[in-house]
């Protein structure tokens, strides 16, 4: 027993059924470029969906086929006055042939296909030209991008689902514009973290050099000396006795120098990706709708709760780190 | 009267009037596919396959004769309707006005030859 994916519960032999059923639909109809097969499909279904109400579940192959009986073969639903394609199965015509019938389907899909299809065509053939003419990717992936969510936004409308033929043409912009974007997202706090070390030591480079009077390199001897002109490590070396405030805020954690740099760097991209934590989770889940529809095809399900969740312990994480940074300001006497 | 003939025959004529049908479903407003279909497979004669209105309705939407509105349903999930559009209404009021000529002519025809 197994449930369609519109929620029809039915039993495995009338699932495949449907299945084949639906497939042949879409066989016959694709090649009638006047109407569109996925459309047609989705209305099915939904017939089929309609009729088998009230039937005892699992429906059962007998109660399915009466309403397919109903419906009548696909074969009969061409629009007499332009008929389809010859199908496909009477005889391989050759290499030639195959290949001029492929490419008068693909131009006929593209200029009087229905838009839905015409659109993820263009998504992909936009998205492989990028490829190929690598320097003008990032000009050929926005296209594709805005082609392929009109794609799934225009069978999103229709009530059709995007299967995995159209996924493949519609998602390959989308799913890669997505990943860079989340990364993004992933990569600001190690950004931030980073650019706040290394402020933090560029002033306490600067601060040393200060508090050990300024001096000059005997390896350069230039007349306007400068902190740049001492390593930090070598500046820490020959002025011992110069402390600045890292040094006395380092000096609350355990351990020997270089570990007491490491925690305190720990320290700061804690702090750093608590607050990002928070800012993100909370937006996320005050708009999950908003989340949903730029990291499309990710988040697809979600409701913003467990964003909300992450959003409200980061925002405990921050207070934590706000009174153990009060803590440590005071012990080392900087407050 | 060869029978491959007339049902050939009667075919061609159900397949030219159900556009007609169709479109004149939905002249009083919006329906959903499947009331439309129930609604013609009622007219004897009219409808063989039921399968066969989805494909019309989809060539009316493509031909922008129909449009298509998602609403919600107390039933279940949301439902998809169809309406005319306004050159569909045109157009369905010139057919219906061709159809009545039609018909008052080949009753008249057939009127006249069955007189003795």
């Amino acid at each position: 027993m197994t449930a369609s994916p519109a929620g029809i519960e039915l039993s495995a032999a009338a699932e495949a059924r449907l299945a084949a059923y639906l497939d042949q639909v879409r066989a016959v109809l694709t090649r009638t470029p006047e109407v569109s097969a996925d459309e047609i499909a989705a209305d099915v279904r939904e017939h089929i969906e309609h009729e088998l109400v009230g039937t005892a579940r699992p429906v059962g192959l007998g109660d399915l086929e009466a309403v397919l009986g109903r419906l009548g073969p696909p074969s009969g639903w061409v629009p007499s006055s332009r008929g389809a394609a010859p199908a496909a199965g009477s005889g391989f015509p050759g290499i030639r042939p195959y290949l001029r019938e492929r490419w008068r389907v693909a131009r006929e899909v593209l200029w009087r296909g229905p838009h839905d299809w015409r659109l993820a065509y263009l998504a992909f053939g936009l998205f492989a030209l990028g490829v190929l003419a690598f320097p003008l990717f990032p000009l050929f992936l926005v296209l594709s991008y805005v082609l392929a969510r009109a794609g799934l936004a225009a069978a999103r409308e229709q009530g059709v689902e995007v299967g995995p033929a159209r996924g493949w043409l519609l998602y390959p912009p989308v799913a890669l514009v997505s990943t860079v974007l989340l990364l993004a997202v992933v990569a600001v706090p190690f950004g931030a973290t980073a650019a706040v070390v290394a402020m933090t030591q560029d002033a306490d480079h600067h601060q040393r050099w200060e508090r050990a009077g300024r001096p000059d390199n005997p390896q350069y001897r230039t007349f306007y000396p400068t902190a740049g002109l001492w390593g930090r490590g070598e500046l820490r070396t020959r002025f011992p006795d110069a402390t600045t405030t890292q040094d006395r805020l380092l000096g609350v954690f355990p351990g020997p120098e270089d570990v007491r740099e490491v925690l305190g760097v720990g320290f700061v991209g804690a702090g750093v990706f608590a607050l990002w934590g928070a800012v993100v989770g909370l937006l996320a889940g005050a708009f999950p709708g908003a989340v949903r529809a730029v990291f499309v095809p990710y988040f697809a399900g979600s409701d913003g709760t467990t964003a909300r969740r992450v959003g409200v312990l980061c925002v405990l994480l921050v207070a934590i780190w706000g009174g153990v940074s009060d803590r440590i300001l005071t012990e080392a006497g900087v407050v | 009267m060869d029978p491959d003939f007339l049902a050939n025959w009667t075919t061609q004529v159900r397949k030219g009037l159900l556009d007609l049908c169709v479109l004149a479903a939905l002249r009083g407003g919006r329906r959903y596919g499947y009331d439309i279909v129930k609604r013609l497979s009622g007219v004897a004669g009219l409808v063989i396959g039921e399968g066969t209105i989805y494909p019309i309705l989809s060539r009316f939407k493509k031909d922008g004769l129909v449009e298509t509105a998602l609403a919600e349903s107390p039933d279940g999930p949301a439902r998809k309707y169809y309406q005319l559009t306004p050159r569909g209404r045109v157009l369905l009021g010139a057919m219906v006005s061709a159809w009545a000529e039609v018909r008052s002519g080949i009753d008249y025809v057939i009127g006249a030859e069955s007189q003795p």
